[in-house]
C-alpha cells in the first residue's frame, strides 16, 4: 500500500540496527517520499541494542538530523532523556502501543463518556527467552501512558530470573489523576506462553484484551494461537504518522507525549532498590 | 462414624452460609448449633436448618455447650480476636474466616492462646483445596515447571462490598484487608517460600467516597529471589458475567502454570426471564466443603489441619506490610514467624 507519507521533498532515511530491520524497510518502502539510503540523510531510524548508541545519537542530533528511536535499552534512557530535552522534536520516540489497533480501539472505548474516568490499567507482555525485554517493557509502559495519562509515581522491580541478564520487569504506577497502573514485561516465559493482556477498568465499566483467548489458531504438533493481523501493520502506521508529523510540523507536540513515556521509562529503569521509596516524577 | 460436632458463630460474613452448607453436607461433621447476635441477619439461613440444630442468640451460650468440639467463626473482622479467644478458652478448635485478625498483635495473641490450649486455629483458605490448585501444586512438586521464578495472582471482586466491609473500624480496611490473603497464600503454598517484601499502591477509586480502599496493586518479593504481584481490587463492573476471579500465573525454569478458580464454567445465554442475559455457570467441586472435610478429619484424628495458624499470621503480616507501603510509598519488609522460616520448602 502506498498512502500517507511525505508530501514534500524526498526524505532520505538511514536505518540503524538489525532489530525488526526487514519490517522497518518494508514499512518505509510503503511510505511515499521516503528513500532508504546509507548516504547523507535527514532522518536516522534506530532500533538496536548496540551499547555505544547514545554518543551516535548525540552526534546525529548535533548534525541536525532527526532521530527516530525504537524501544531504547533501559541503560540508555537517562542519556536519551537529556538529549530529548536538549533537542526537542528532533529526537522522536516510538509509541508502539499508541499505534497498535488493539490499544487504539481500547482508548476509544475508554473515552466513551458513559465509561467515566479510568481507575486501573494493567498491561502485561509475556514472551519467550531471547525476546527483547526492552521492547516488551516499552510497549507495556506505552500502554500505561496511552490509556492512563501522565504518571506521578513508579515503583519498579527488575529481575534476572533465568540468567544474568534482566528478563522480568514489574512496575506499579500512580497516575497524576490518582488511578493505579501495572506494567509487566517478561522475556522468561516458555515459547507457548507468549501473551498480551491489557485491562482498563473505569468508574462504570471495563475493557479486557487477552491474546490467549483469540479464536485465531493453528493446530499442528501443538496448539498455536495466532497473532492478530492487519492490512497495515502497526509499525507502518507508526512510521507513517512519524513522517507525516515531520511534514506537518507537529513533531514538538508529539515529542511532549513521548517525553512523558521516556520519563516513566527512566524511572522504571532505575529499579527501585529493596526497601526503597518509589520514584516520583 | 465419629463426627466433628460443630458450632457456627456469626453470619456477619456471608461466607458462613457456605461453611454451614458444607457442614450439613459432610458425613463426618454434625452441625450442632448456630449463634448470631443479630438474629435478623441470619433468619434466612436458620429457616433452612434441620430441626436438630440449636439456634442461639448468644455466642457464650454456644461456647458453653459440651456437645460442640469446634466452631467456625464468621464475625466482623474487628471481632475475630474476641470470638476466637472466647472459643479457644472454651476448649473449641477454631476455623476462623480470613483474615485471621486485623493486626499482628491480635493474630499473635490468638496463636499463643491456641498453642497454650493445644487447639487448632485454622484460617479459611479454601482455595488450596480446589482441585485445580491441588493439581498445580502436584505438578510443581513433580518438577513439571522447574524452579519457580515468578508468581502472580489476582482476586478481583465486583463493586459490591457494603455494610461492615466498608467501615474501617469494623473491617480494618478494604480490598487489601479482604482480598490479598487468598492469592498470597496460594503463592506461599506453591513456592514454599514466604513473601519478604511488599510494595503497594492503594486508593478509593471504583466507588469514590467509600470508607476504605477498593483498588490496590502489590509487587512482591519472595524469600529465595522469586518475584510476583497481587491485584485484589474490588473494581469489577456490576454487570460483569462473573463475581470476580482467583487467578494464578506461575513461571518456572521449565514452564509456566496458569489457572483461574472461576474459570471452569459453561456460558448460558437466555432471552427471557429474570435471569436473562449471559451467565457463566460454574461447575465442579466445592472447595469450602473440601476445606471443611480436611479440618474435620484432622481434628478428629488429633492432628493439625494442613492450613495452620502460621499461614493465617503470615497473611496478616502481608496485610500490615501492604498498608504501610501504601502509606509510605516504599517497599516494606514483611514480618515473619520463626515457624514460617522453619517451614520453608516443606510445603
Amino acid at each position: 500500500m502506498s498512502g500517507s507519507g511525505s508530501r514534500g521533498a524526498v526524505r532520505r532515511v538511514l536505518l540503524v540496527g538489525e532489530a525488526e530491520r526487514a519490517e522497518r524497510e518494508a514499512a518505509y518502502a510503503d511510505i511515499s517520499g521516503i528513500q532508504l539510503t546509507a548516504g547523507d540523510v535527514g532522518v536516522v531510524d534506530v532500533f538496536t541494542r548496540d551499547p555505544d548508541l547514545p554518543p551516535a545519537v548525540a552526534g546525529a542530533l548535533a548534525d541536525g538530523k532527526t532521530v527516530f528511536m525504537h524501544a531504547p535499552r533501559a541503560a540508555w534512557r537517562s542519556a536519551l532523556l537529556s538529549l530529548h530535552r536538549e533537542h526537542g522534536g528532533r529526537l522522536r520516540l516510538a509509541r508502539p502501543a499508541r499505534f497498535d489497533p488493539r490499544i487504539e480501539s481500547m482508548l476509544a472505548g475508554a473515552d466513551r463518556p458513559e465509561m467515566g474516568e479510568v481507575i486501573t490499567v494493567r498491561a502485561i507482555r509475556l514472551a519467550a527467552a531471547g525476546a527483547n525485554l526492552d521492547a516488551l517493557e516499552w510497549w507495556a509502559l506505552d500502554v500505561l501512558v496511552t490509556l492512563g495519562g501522565a504518571v506521578e509515581r513508579v515503583f519498579c522491580q527488575r529481575s534476572a530470573l533465568r540468567g544474568e541478564a534482566e528478563d522480568q520487569v514489574l512496575s506499579v504506577v500512580r497516575f497524576a489523576n490518582g488511578a493505579i497502573g501495572y506494567a509487566e514485561a517478561s522475556a522468561a516465559y516458555p515459547p507457548a506462553g507468549e501473551r498480551t493482556l491489557v485491562e482498563v477498568v473505569t468508574e462504570q465499566g471495563m475493557l479486557e484484551y487477552d491474546s490467549a483467548t483469540s479464536p485465531n489458531r493453528l493446530l499442528g504438533e501443538r496448539l498455536q494461537v495466532l497473532e492478530e493481523t492487519y492490512v497495515e501493520s502497526p509499525l507502518r502506521r507508526m512510521l507513517g504518522a512519524f513522517v507525516e508529523s515531520l511534514d506537518d510540523g507537529v513533531g514538538v507536540r508529539e515529542a511532549a507525549a513521548e517525553e512523558r513515556l521516556l520519563e516513566l521509562a527512566v524511572a522504571a529503569a532505575a529499579k527501585t532498590p529493596d526497601g526503597a521509596e518509589a520514584v516520583t516524577l | 462414624m465419629k463426627k466433628l460436632r460443630l458450632g457456627a458463630i456469626s453470619f456477619d460474613h456471608p461466607h458462613q452460609y457456605g461453611w454451614v452448607g458444607a457442614a450439613l453436607d459432610l458425613p463426618m461433621v454434625e452441625l450442632v448449633a448456630v449463634a448470631d447476635t443479630i438474629p435478623e441477619q441470619a433468619e434466612e439461613a436458620w429457616r433452612a436448618l434441620p430441626e436438630e440444630v440449636a439456634i442461639l442468640e448468644s455466642v457464650d451460650d454456644l461456647l458453653a455447650r459440651d456437645d460442640v468440639d469446634a466452631v467456625v467463626i464468621c464475625s466482623t473482622n474487628a471481632y475475630h480476636r474476641e470470638h476466637a479467644e472466647a472459643a479457644l478458652r472454651a476448649g473449641k478448635h477454631v476455623l476462623l474466616e480470613k483474615p485471621l485478625a486485623t493486626n499482628l498483635a491480635d493474630a499473635s495473641a490468638l496463636l499463643e492462646l491456641a498453642a497454650a490450649k493445644g487447639l487448632s486455629l485454622t484460617p479459611t483458605y479454601p482455595c488450596r483445596f480446589d482441585p485445580r490448585a491441588v493439581d498445580a501444586k502436584r505438578r510443581i512438586e513433580a518438577g513439571q515447571i522447574g524452579r519457580i521464578l515468578a508468581m502472580h495472582a489476582t482476586n478481583h471482586l465486583k463493586k459490591t462490598p457494603e455494610g461492615w466491609f466498608v467501615d474501617p473500624l469494623l473491617s480494618g480496611g478494604g480490598t487489601i484487608m479482604d482480598h490479598i490473603v487468598h492469592g498470597i497464600d496460594l503463592m506461599r503454598w506453591f513456592g514454599g517460600r514466604e513473601v519478604v517484601e511488599i510494595y503497594a499502591e492503594a486508593a478509593t477509586l471504583a466507588r469514590p467516597g467509600l470508607g476504605v480502599e477498593d483498588v490496590a496493586m502489590l509487587v512482591l518479593a519472595f524469600d529465595g529471589g522469586a518475584i510476583g504481584s497481587c491485584d485484589p481490587s474490588w473494581n469489577r463492573p456490576l454487570k460483569s458475567v462473573n463475581w470476580g476471579d482467583v487467578s494464578v500465573r506461575i513461571l518456572g525454569t521449565k514452564g509456566a502454570l496458569e489457572f483461574d478458580l472461576t474459570g471452569q464454567y459453561f456460558t448460558r445465554t437466555l432471552d427471557a426471564g429474570e435471569e436473562g442475559g449471559v451467565v457463566q455457570v460454574q461447575f465442579g467441586d466445592n472447595m469450602n466443603e473440601l476445606l471443611m472435610k480436611e479440618f474435620a478429619e484432622a481434628v478428629l484424628a488429633g492432628r493439625k489441619p494442613s492450613v495452620t495458624d502460621v499461614d493465617g499470621w503470615q497473611g496478616v503480616a502481608c496485610i500490615e506490610a501492604a498498608y504501610k507501603s501504601a502509606r509510605m510509598h516504599r517497599a516494606e519488609e514483611v514480618a515473619m514467624l520463626p515457624e514460617a522460616r522453619g517451614n520453608r520448602g516443606a510445603r
